[in-house]
């Protein structure tokens, strides 16, 4: 049996992160127990829906080049993955960001409108579920920005910089969408790691911490 | 000195009044300046310490003390624990 290296690279990337994204939700709600703050909640829950995709995509990733000899058929299990997972991701950071909103003690509502093409269905939803992701992102990003400026903390410009390179991730696999490129997808599933292991370092220094 | 006024979250309030008590038996005075609350809201955040059994109330004649308790002490160590992850994912 031959395992495509990208998929494989791509599902281990994604198994890993999944483990992290539990780790920090876990931790997450642990924290909620004690501080009873709303907005760790949307942390809690929207790690818990980045661990789901992750790891839905990994199993399917791994069941679909296991399974399907097809070529069409392994293309099929593969979006939907990708489906899964962008939903997920979605979902994810739409909850963080209220969390995040929360956090400032203002409400919103974000509102989100899907536009459909026949022709390039897949494409025109993949590319803009990780449009919407990147913008929320960003949102969350200006957010601890402003905390880093008050606070000049070392842990939070790390999970500053592991957010930052989710963003860069996520452009990278817009380009990547948009121009068909395996390089630009190659450099975006590292940047994801590079994220998550920033994520783990960070949680697992606050755990040491006496 | 600085005009910006540092929103303190309920659970920095806490581990500021119970750091304050775990120092020793205190009175509510000393907990007011040293948590720098105000009387009424120092009322508030004691009793909730006190029903959740993290504070004991001592009363002495009219006197009225506070001492930790060895839960109290516990949570002090958590919530700074969870204080530091908040502050690193900008929520704090």
């Amino acid at each position: 049996m031959e395992y495509n290296p990208v998929l494989l690279a791509e599902s281990i990337v994604d198994m890993f992160s999944g483990f992290v994204a539990m780790f920090v939700s876990f931790y997450s709600y642990k924290s909620y127990r004690i501080s009873k703050d709303i907005s760790m909640i949307g942390l809690m829950i929207g790690f818990a829906f980045l661990m789901l995709g992750l790891v839905a995509r990994a199993l399917l990733f791994i069941i679909a080049m296991d399974t399907f000899s097809k070529p069409g058929a392994l293309l099929a299990s593969v979006m939907l993955g990708k489906l899964i997972s962008d939903m997920s991701t979605l979902f994810a950071y739409l909850l963080m960001a209220i969390g995040y909103t929360f956090s400032l003690r203002k409400k919103i509502i974000p509102a989100i409108s899907i536009t459909f093409s026949k022709v390039f269905l897949e494409k025109i939803i993949s590319w803009l579920m990780e449009f919407v992701s990147s913008l929320f992102l960003l949102y969350i990003i200006i957010i601890i920005i402003a905390r880093y400026l008050e606070n000049r903390d070392t842990l939070t410009f790390q999970v500053l910089i592991a957010f930052l390179s989710l963003l860069l991730a996520h452009v990278f696999m817009i380009v990547s969408v948009s121009f068909l490129s395996i390089i630009t997808y190659m450099i975006g599933i590292f940047l994801r790691f590079l994220a998550f292991l920033l994520f783990l370092l960070t949680v697992s220094s606050v755990v040491k911490k006496e | 000195m600085s005009s910006r006024i540092k929103y303190r979250s309920r659970l920095a309030i806490l581990v500021d009044i119970l750091e304050v008590i775990a120092e020793g038996e205190t009175k509510p005075t000393r907990i007011m300046y040293g948590a720098n609350l105000s009387y009424d809201r120092l009322q508030k955040y004691l009793d909730y310490l006190v029903r959740m059994g993290l504070i004991n109330e001592i009363k002495d004649n009219e006197e009225v003390r506070y001492r930790i308790t060895e839960k109290g002490l516990q949570f002090i160590k958590d919530a700074r624990r969870v204080l530091e992850f908040m502050r690193a994912f900008g929520l704090e």
